[in-house]
């Protein structure tokens, strides 16, 4: 069984059309993960144990529990749990945001623990309110210092977006299984679809090192991203 | 919305079943995975170009290619070759050389983190190289080698719930099987969840003992030995 270039040439303008679903659930799941991870990082941050446990026990769990289980969780038992129906691409999307959220207020909380305490002492001996010293003082400093871990969470959910082909959302990789249905050619649609997302994690992977190297150069200990 | 325990009990024995095999899965792919990534690692160290070179090619592919299509990639283009497996072989195999690529990273960033000259200070007084390995930079690389082991073998077990996508009756693969035949998703994902959760839990909490056993020198002082 040789190698079929033709085979090849037909399948990628789809598999492009994949790649494309592929960026849009990553984009919008990070998005919203950031949402979801402030969230979860500002109730740790709190002293009363009705607040920060549920987001203690809830980051453990994400964390201690398969991504695939997770989507299966939102997809098949969230819509009798809520009473809606959820089409796979939101139910995909949500699961995303959700698993990324715990690991992204892990990321601003180490963010937040690398500001000096006596900014926020200067910004309250200038009697700036409280919502005023976090949304103008804490917040940025810690997003302009967790952008390379950022681009690592977000290269994580390109490599983890395949496992929603399981619950039909139609991203590059139910694509590729798509055509290898069609055509039984295996092996060009696979090929290329791993050659895909090589690049697109590639170039996201080199991004995230160059950003760790330079705020390794800007300013002492940058936060180290995992994995 | 009520909770069914009746479903649970019912399918016990087929959960557990799963659960048996997925421990099976990670207590060989963990340790096979440790060991070819120490020898991946050995051979991005190595003099060789021609070895260092496939090793980083090697590293960066696995890194950069998502875990599902690379089961795929063994799993439906190999038997195209002639190279046929069982699931559970492909499985296995796959999570190891996955989790191999991620440890010899690992191995290298604990090795990176002793300084140099301890290493050069070990050779001026004339310590054999396996004595310099084993009682200077072990020692002081093990604080750093277990917490980041531990958190990629929690990934592979994790992972080992995407073999559920080539049949492999592990215990993902169960908690689809028994929705097919009775829907009660709620009840079953989450203790499915729930196992997973105990499982991560348990075997961080070990590791965590682990550590505290290999770095009892940097508690007890270092300069009393």
């Amino acid at each position: 069984m040789g190698f079929d270039l033709g085979h090849l040439l037909n399948a990628i303008p789809l598999l492009l059309k994949g790649a494309l679903i592929t960026f849009q659930v990553s984009v919008i799941g990070a998005l919203l993960g950031i949402g979801v991870g402030l969230v979860l990082a500002l109730m740790r941050l709190s002293s009363l144990t009705a607040i920060n446990l549920p987001a203690i026990v809830y980051i453990s769990l994400i964390r201690g529990t398969p991504l695939l289980v997770q989507i299966f969780f939102v997809y098949y038992a969230l819509p009798g749990l809520l009473g809606v129906d959820l089409p796979a691409f939101v139910a995909g999307v949500m699961a995303l945001s959700l698993n990324s959220g715990a690991f992204v207020s892990e990321i601003i909380r180490g963010g937040i623990s690398m500001i000096p305490r006596g900014q926020l002492e200067a910004a309250r001996a200038l009697g700036l309110k409280t919502a005023i010293i976090w949304c103008r003082v804490i917040l940025p400093q810690v997003f302009v210092m967790i952008i390379p871990p950022l681009t690592n969470e977000f290269t994580m959910l390109v490599k983890a977006s395949p496992l929603l082909s399981v619950i039909t959302v139609v991203e590059l990789t139910r694509k590729a299984q798509q055509i290898m249905i069609l055509t039984y050619r295996p092996v060009e649609v696979m090929i290329a679809a791993a050659t895909l997302y090589f690049v697109i994690c590639f170039l996201l992977s080199t991004l995230t090192r160059r950003l760790e190297h330079r705020a390794a150069l800007k300013g002492g200990e940058g936060i180290r991203s995992g994995g | 919305m009520n909770f069914d325990f009746a479903i649970i009990a019912r399918y016990w024995p087929k959960i557990a079943e799963g659960l048996v095999l997925t421990v099976f899965i990670c207590a060989l792919a963990l340790p096979l995975g440790s060991i070819l990534g120490l020898l991946v690692y050995l051979a991005r160290m190595s003099r060789y170009r021609i070895l260092s070179n496939t090793a980083l090619v090697f590293i960066e592919l696995v890194r950069n290619i998502p875990f599902l299509i690379q089961i795929f990639i063994v799993f439906y283009v190999l038997p195209f070759y002639g190279i046929r497996f069982e699931p559970l072989t492909a499985g296995i195999g796959c999570l190891s050389v996955y989790g191999s690529a991620y440890f010899a990273e690992i191995i290298r960033g604990a090795i990176q983190s002793v300084p140099k000259g301890q290493s050069e200070a070990a050779k001026s007084l004339g310590l054999l190289y396996w004595v310099t390995l084993r009682r200077i930079i072990f020692p002081q690389m093990v604080g750093y080698l277990i917490p980041s082991a531990t958190n990629m073998a929690i990934t592979l077990i994790k992972e080992s719930s995407v073999l559920a996508v080539i049949t492999v009756a592990e215990l993902t693969y169960i908690g689809q099987f028994i929705i097919g035949k009775a829907f009660a998703p709620v009840e079953i994902f989450s203790l499915i969840a729930l196992i997973y959760w105990i499982i991560t839990a348990l075997f961080s909490l070990g590791m965590r003992v682990l550590e505290y056993r290999c770095t009892r020198f940097a508690r007890i002082g270092l300069t009393t030995i």
